[in-house]
């Protein structure tokens, strides 16, 4: 095992870097620019059982060391990911990893989607994704009530044949619930945080900027909070972990799994520098021998996470 | 598509809110069309995104860019001094069709104010390969031109301003009205507010060859984040401006 590598339940990987679902499509306009083999996995872009238009737009506007995005999980549906998209990475990157993340508008479409995507042999794990704040139904919408993500989860993880790793909100009053729900109806991780809550107004119209009226805050502005959602989580949860929100350094990755996370995803940054996920990948060992980390897979089985 | 880091040549202001950037490098081997843009990274952490500016030329080592200050963002780009290095993406998207057209052959450009910017590229293109140009560049006011001189150098221009400042006084729609309603061109081609690129469509309904270059706000750039979509006009759906675009024929989308 190299020092770079790292397990989770479904997941072998090379490296703890993957790009977070939404940033990055499924991965074939980023293959044009680098050898996506050098990613510890590729989370693809929110799969519904149906193809989903999306928001109206504007569906982004910048904010301060951030951005506001309310694309509304527009995606070619189930279909065309199992017989293209999926397909495509499978012969391209055969050892790469997927996790697929899902959403759906009712239980019924989460479990459909959950039970088919998992049957694709690069299917290694599913993100059930009860945090998009942008959508109507589903969405935020089932992961902001404990008793729904139970019940979900448990309906999800019944039917997969891959892990789950259940994408939290951080727009919630206590995580706690939430937590103890998931694990509940069996799910083998978390992954952490989705994108808060936000809004800006055009001072010209006096309307909101986005088609959505709100959207969802990502970027640097948000790491802070990331950290400490994952330090919560850590502590009140044995589940592994896999944490994001404003990374777009290999100091920035440290530091989260630092709050407990064992693998980090990246966003945002990717819009900054295409190049944001194997510039950190490069950039993660000169940055583990300066804070004397052996491992990253020694640093998360050694984690003793200090509250202050 | 690559990312290259260039160093800011030169920068002035050529109108009110209107800058020229040169920035130097090793680009003289990039392939473009004119209508295709650069992602440029602005050199401050609090602003993220990219600015996506159509590529008016890249000529040895040097691209040559025309962008308008919206935000802080731009302000902060257009304050950058000669030795800045600046990170840019490019180049992306697709350009102006225009394999069809000969030599001798008239076509009509229409700018509507920074909208000019990505329109020169192609002016210099089509007169290098014998075509006929005239263009219409529409803006509100007379301190909003810019590149008079070079732009009646190489094509027939036709001016209007909202105000009356200079030239016609009116629209793009009402000049065309007065003085263009007999002529033929091979192409139109246009780029600037939406309201403008709706009246070309609407007002070359029957025409094969018109496409109008989108301005829409950016994240990735490539195609894989779906911030930038445009409504298709026959089906219900939408194409991307980066990875579909910027530039679309009038039959592809709702402009």
């Amino acid at each position: 095992m190299t020092k770079l590598a790292v397990k989770l339940p479904g997941l072998k990987l090379k490296n703890p870097i993957m790009p977070a679902s939404g940033c990055f499509g499924f991965g074939q306009r980023y293959a044009q620019l680098y050898d996506l083999n050098q990613l510890g996995a590729l989370t693809i872009k929110a799969t519904t059982l149906k193809p989903k238009l999306g928001n109206a737009t504007p569906r982004i506007a910048e904010t301060a060391s951030g951005m506001l995005n309310a694309i509304g999980l527009q995606n070619p549906g189930l279909e065309t990911v199992l017989e293209e998209k999926l397909p495509w990475l499978q012969q391209q990157y055969p050892e790469l990893p997927i996790i697929a993340n899902v959403a759906g508008a009712q239980t019924s479409d989460y479990v459909t989607v959950c039970q088919k995507i998992s049957g694709a042999p690069n299917v290694k794990a599913i993100e059930l994704n009860v945090s998009c704040p942008n959508v109507a139904a589903g969405g935020m919408a089932f992961g902001t009530d404990a008793q729904t993500v139970y019940a979900l989860t448990k309906a999800c993880t019944a039917v997969s044949q891959v892990p789950i790793y259940v994408k939290l909100t951080p727009n919630v009053t206590d995580i706690l619930p939430i937590v103890q729900a998931a694990e509940a109806g069996g799910a083998a991780g978390f992954s952490l945080i989705n994108t808060l809550v936000g809004m800006r107004i055009d001072l010209a119209t006096r309307k909101p900027i986005l088609g959505n009226g709100t959207g969802g805050l990502s970027g640097p502005a948000i790491k802070p909070i990331a950290i400490r959602m994952v330090h919560r989580v850590h502590q009140i949860s044995k589940l592994p972990l896999i944490g994001m929100g404003g990374v777009s350094t290999a100091a920035d990755a440290l530091e989260l799994m630092m709050a407990g996370a064992s693998a980090v995803a990246v966003g945002t940054a990717n819009f900054n520098n295409p190049y944001a996920c194997v510039d950190i990948i490069q950039k993660l060992p000169v940055i583990m021998e300066k804070y004397q980390v052996q491992s990253i897979q020694s640093l998360i089985n050694d984690m003793v996470v200090s509250s202050r | 598509m690559q990312q290259r880091v260039l160093k800011l040549k030169a920068q002035q202001q050529i109108a009110p809110n209107t800058f020229e950037l040169i920035l130097s490098g090793d680009v003289a081997a990039l392939a473009y069309q004119p209508g295709q843009f650069v992602m440029l990274q602005i050199p401050d952490t609090a602003h993220l995104l990219r600015r996506p500016f159509g590529i008016v030329t890249i000529e040895a080592d040097r691209l040559h860019l025309i962008y308008r200050t919206v935000g802080v963002g731009t302000k902060l780009l257009s304050q950058c001094r000669s030795g800045q290095l600046l990170s840019v993406f490019g180049p992306l998207g697709n350009g102006f069709p225009t394999a069809f057209l000969k030599p001798k052959q008239e076509v009509l450009l229409i700018a509507g104010g920074i909208g000019m910017a990505p329109l020169l590229g192609l002016l210099k293109r089509l007169v290098a390969h014998g075509i006929v140009v005239t263009i219409i560049f529409g803006v509100k006011t007379k301190a909003a031109l810019f590149y008079q001189l070079e732009l009646e150098s190489l094509a027939k221009v036709y001016y209007t301003t909202e105000d009356g400042t200079f030239g016609f006084h009116g629209n793009v729609n009402s000049l065309i009205e007065a003085k263009l309603t007999q002529a033929h061109y091979q192409a139109i081609y246009g780029c600037g507010p939406a309201g403008l690129l709706q009246m070309i469509a609407r007002r070359y309904q029957n025409h094969p060859h018109v496409y109008c270059a989108v301005e829409r706000p950016l994240a990735c750039g490539i195609g894989e984040c779906y911030a930038c979509v445009v409504p298709a006009r026959q089906q219900n759906g939408y194409y991307k401006a980066c990875e579909d675009g910027p530039v679309f024929s009038k039959e592809q989308v709702v402009f």
